[in-house]
């Protein structure tokens, strides 16, 4: 029943954009015989050009001086070009005219002036005009005819000087130049050039176009409110609509191939060498590249798809629709376009970047690397943005907000300031918001500078972290002081830290060192840490590695997320196991996830006994400096540092973990307010 | 039969604020109630009108029934005829036909792939679709125009190709929003008596109109609105006799008059 109902109105969107004239004519006509016209038009009018330019007559001045200097140029101007098209056309003049005007007059093209005649080759000054093509080329020509005599005089002079001139004249090696490209790959590499560019716009193309008039289109049209009568979920219209864009966008580009496949072939029939190459070239070599490239294509249309309608969604007329998505157009495409800048190469942290990714997949897939790792995050990464996408797309825009204009009171920073209440709680819908804007920021820009910058890049990476939840709750008038549990904290919360910092240290130490050694796969990129601070000072490091993600990931965990969870209906507990598994989720690495999360978990009960963002802010200080520390000082920590490494007795694991979990414990018993050794003396019991 | 329990629903407007000295002064917003607090109930072979002066919020009432809107507060239930109550928002709409001046058609599409097309969401077979749109083309009179596009339709086409819409899957509650605004009197006289024949089939038809000659003959209960709320229920001839007049129309005026009038 649903696939059936999704079915029969994307058979309907379908039908209604095929059946709109201007759509049509915009997507067919336009790659179909526009661009050939175009290109055929600017190659005929190259071609032309070049003919024009190479059947004529190049006006040369000489200035009077011996009539045998004259005559003697004119001899050798008129014996260079005897087997060519062109000619000069050669006339005295005096040297007490205005050489400049007869150039700039287009009168002459160059003006030659023979100095100090008295000598056996007099000197030659050779006035033109840079600015003019025609007086340039007659200018270089003019150069290479005197050239050419200087070079045969000097050869003349050493034929008569030494005997053995021709075997001196000989080359003494040869130089052989072997290209290991092959033919396809020679080929690869133009197209992989082009290739992403061209894909990437008539995507973006296809589904801008569409998803204006499936999504706001609709509305104004006024055919939006009879659809939503209908027995059909929000859902089911948001992914037929969907859909269409998608299938639209894909038949774009299959168009916009075949006009330049079209293109492509007739170019290269029309070329000398067309035959020669054709001789072993294998196209057969490309067929994985296009298949992947397809897949890739279509994983990518829908998240443009998806992209497109939640901004369209978000506009009340096409023509807000249009102003919001120019830019979001010209963002995608420098995304696109800053894949054929020199030495931007694909690698993991950049097949993160949406868009980016792909139109350097598309590259790579043609320059014939195949590299399995990153073809496989490119898919994964695009994947997971499509999803994020597409989630947005279904939850945060319900029929009736689009239909009845208020689009976007789910999420708040669509409203203006001004006219926000005071001590707004945030809702799901900013919780998504702010981590997409996050993911989106720190993995767009962030990824590049961590790349560019390493360090640096690293501290910026923070700031955004950080920048994003508190402006985004600023802006939103939220209740900042809840939100972010802007509260000081007792003193036996702070003691307690002590205890759990040390613990879940010591606790954690042990379970990387066992994952490590049991589990080698998951743990081989596990020393970021030394990757990241490489370089950097002890100072810096200290502030930017322990002091900044207590600051910046502390506003958005326990702050800006944990924060809005605590105010909505769920149980406290998910709230903490959530807020400890996005945590460590955002870590992005496996073996990171796990002790992360049981730090995650700890730092959760931590802000929901104390209700002070300080304490956890603390531990994360403590935790991250500690590291720090033992990355600089591994002389002093000698023994510290070797656990990590090495192979633990079961016995010694034990005793570890026991350790670790009893300082634990003892921080909560010294820290929590409900059973605390100082329950009696905490100021906290208004709690409720 | 369809039973309306207590719904209201909040909008937010701006407003511009004195206290500011700016040219353009602040805005601010302001949550006020389109529908406040609203109960009713209409049962099977029922006519009830919807009456109002403009922002009186009629529209936002009638979507509400529609299931297009929510309701931030109280229940809209829709039984089915053998008094089951409907549970799923989303299927409550198979039992309600709606039409409003602002449920545009295709364009692109002929009446005819217009039916069909909603036939098929509503899960109707293909026998089925062809032998009711077949009914529904001699009802409404619409075998000159059925295949046309509807974008090549005149006014009173349209409006019954529209009403074709709200037929298709037979539905048993009708919510009409004012629709013979703008039609002649020969196409506004073929849908009031549609209405009627309806209503003698035992379906519930709801419906919002400024024409109150058009409700004193039609309806058989009026639910009167003013500013989000009730200011009166009941037969055209109660009404009349509680305000003391002989026709609807001073009715109307004598019950908004004694609410503080008119906000237009």
């Amino acid at each position: 029943m649903n696939r059936k109902i999704i079915f029969t109105l994307l058979k309907k969107e379908l039908t209604d954009i095929f059946r709109d004239t201007k759509t049509i004519i915009i997507m067919v006509i336009v790659p179909l015989i526009l661009y050939p016209l175009v290109f055929l038009g600017s190659m005929l009018l190259t071609s032309s050009l070049l003919r024009e330019s190479t059947v004529k007559t190049y006006n040369v001045a000489i200035v009077s001086s011996t009539k045998e200097t004259t005559e003697n140029i004119r001899l050798l101007l008129g014996e260079a070009l005897k087997n060519h098209e062109y000619h000069f056309h050669v006339e005295e003049i005096n040297a007490s005219e205005n050489y400049e005007r007869f150039i700039r007059d287009g009168k002459y093209d160059v003006v030659i002036s023979p100095q100090n005649t008295e000598n056996e080759y007099p000197n030659i000054i050779i006035y033109s005009l840079t600015s003019s093509n025609k007086s340039s080329t007659a200018r270089s020509m003019v150069d290479v005819v005197f050239s050419d005599y200087s070079d045969k005089i000097i050869e003349d002079r050493l034929k008569d000087a030494v005997d053995d001139y021709e075997t001196l004249k000989e080359e003494p090696f040869k130089i052989v130049k072997e290209d290991y490209s092959s033919k396809e790959e020679t080929t690869g590499m133009m197209i992989g050039y082009i290739m992403p560019f061209m894909m990437i716009i008539s995507v973006l193309m296809g589904a801008f176009t569409v998803a204006i008039d499936i999504s706001v289109g609709e509305k104004e049209r006024g055919t939006l409110e009879t659809l939503i009568t209908l027995p059909i979920s929000n859902t089911q219209m948001m992914i037929s609509k969907f859909i269409a864009v998608t299938i639209f966008a894909l038949f774009s580009v299959a168009i916009n191939i075949l006009s330049f496949a079209l293109m492509g072939i007739f170019v290269f029939n029309s070329m000398s060498f067309a035959e020669t190459f054709v001789g072993d070239f294998k196209f057969t070599q490309f067929i994985p590249s296009i298949l992947l490239m397809i897949v890739l294509l279509v994983l990518f249309t829908m998240f443009v798809s998806s992209v497109c309608l939640c901004v369209d969604f978000m506009a009340k007329s096409v023509k807000e629709a249009n102003n919001l998505t120019t830019p979001l157009m010209l963002i995608l495409m420098t995304g696109a376009g800053m894949a054929v800048l020199p030495g931007v190469k694909l690698n993991i942290g950049l097949a993160l970047v949406p868009i980016l990714n792909v139109s350097l997949l598309i590259k790579e897939l043609f320059m014939l690397n195949f590299d399995i790792s990153l073809i496989a995050a490119v898919f994964a990464s695009t994947l997971i943005h499509t999803t994020v996408a597409i989630y947005i797309m279904t939850r945060v825009f319900s029929s009736e907000n689009i239909l009845f204009g208020e689009g976007l009171r789910s999420v708040r920073i669509f409203e203006k300031r001004a006219n926000m209440p005071k001590d707004q709680i945030p809702g799901v819908g900013d919780i998504v918001m702010v981590f997409a804007l996050m993911f989106l920021i720190s993995n767009f820009a962030g990824g590049f500078i961590v790349l560019k910058l390493g360090f640096v890049g690293y501290a910026f990476s923070q700031l955004i972290i950080f920048l994003v939840p508190v402006l985004y709750a600023w802006y939103m008038r939220a209740d900042m002081k809840n939100i972010f549990s802007l509260e000081l904290p007792g003193i036996k919360e702070m003691v307690g830290v002590l205890f759990f910092v040390s613990g879940s240290y010591i606790f954690n130490t042990v379970l990387v060192a066992v994952l490590y050694n049991e589990f080698p796969v998951i743990a081989r990129d596990n020393d970021m840490l030394s990757g990241v601070v490489s370089g950097a000072g002890f100072i810096p490091a200290l502030l930017v590695i322990g002091l900044m993600p207590a600051i910046a990931e502390e506003a958005a965990f326990r702050g800006f997320l944990y924060g809005t969870l605590k105010n909505k209906r769920i149980p406290i507990l998910a709230t903490m196991v959530i807020t400890a598994v996005v945590f460590a989720a955002y870590h992005l690495n496996l073996l990171q996830f796990i002790y992360v999360t049981i730090m995650g978990l700890i730092m959760s009960y931590m802000i929901y006994n104390s209700k002070s963002i300080l304490v956890t802010a603390f531990f994360h200080l403590l935790n991250n400096s500690f590291s720090v520390v033992l990355e600089y000082h591994t002389d002093l920590f000698k023994n510290v540092k070797l656990l990590t490494t090495r192979k633990f007795e079961l016995k010694e694991i034990i005793m570890y973990a026991l350790i670790g979990i009893a300082l634990v414990v003892i921080g909560f018993f010294i820290s929590d307010n409900k059973i605390g050794i100082f329950a009696k003396r905490s100021k906290n019991k208004k709690e409720g | 039969m369809i039973r309306v329990d207590n719904i209201s629903k909040k909008f937010i407007r701006n407003i511009k604020s004195d206290s500011s000295k700016k040219a353009f002064g602040k805005k601010t917003k302001e949550e006020f109630y389109a529908v406040n607090g609203v109960s009713f109930e209409a049962k099977e072979g029922e006519i009830l009108g919807i009456l109002g002066p403009n922002g009186a919020g009629k529209t936002t009432l009638l979507r509400m029934l529609a299931s297009l809107m929510t309701p931030n507060d109280g229940e809209v239930e829709i039984y089915k005829a053998d008094g089951t109550l409907i549970e799923d928002p989303v299927d409550k709409k198979k039992y309600i036909g709606y039409l409003s001046g602002n449920t545009k058609l295709y364009n692109r599409f002929s009446t005819r792939e217009m039916l069909k097309i909603l036939a098929n969401v509503y899960g109707m077979s293909g026998e089925e679709t062809n032998k009711r749109i077949g009914f529904i083309e001699e009802v409404l009179e619409m075998q000159n125009f059925i295949d046309n596009r509807i974008e090549k339709l005149s006014t009173g086409q349209t409006q019954r190709a529209n009403i074709a819409r709200c037929l298709i899957h037979s539905p048993e509650i009708y919510i009409f929003d004012e629709p013979t605004l703008g039609l002649d009197v020969i196409s506004s006289d073929a849908i009031v008596n549609f209405m009627k024949k309806e209503k003698e089939n035992g379906k519930t038809v709801l419906y919002s109109t400024h024409y109150m000659e058009e409700a004193q003959y039609l309806c058989d209960h009026i639910f009167m609105i003013y500013k989000g709320k009730r200011i009166a229920y009941g037969t055209p001839a109660e009404l009349m006799e509680a305000t003391g007049t002989d026709n609807l129309r001073d009715t109307f005026k004598a019950l908004v008059n004694k609410e503080g009038g008119s906000d237009e």
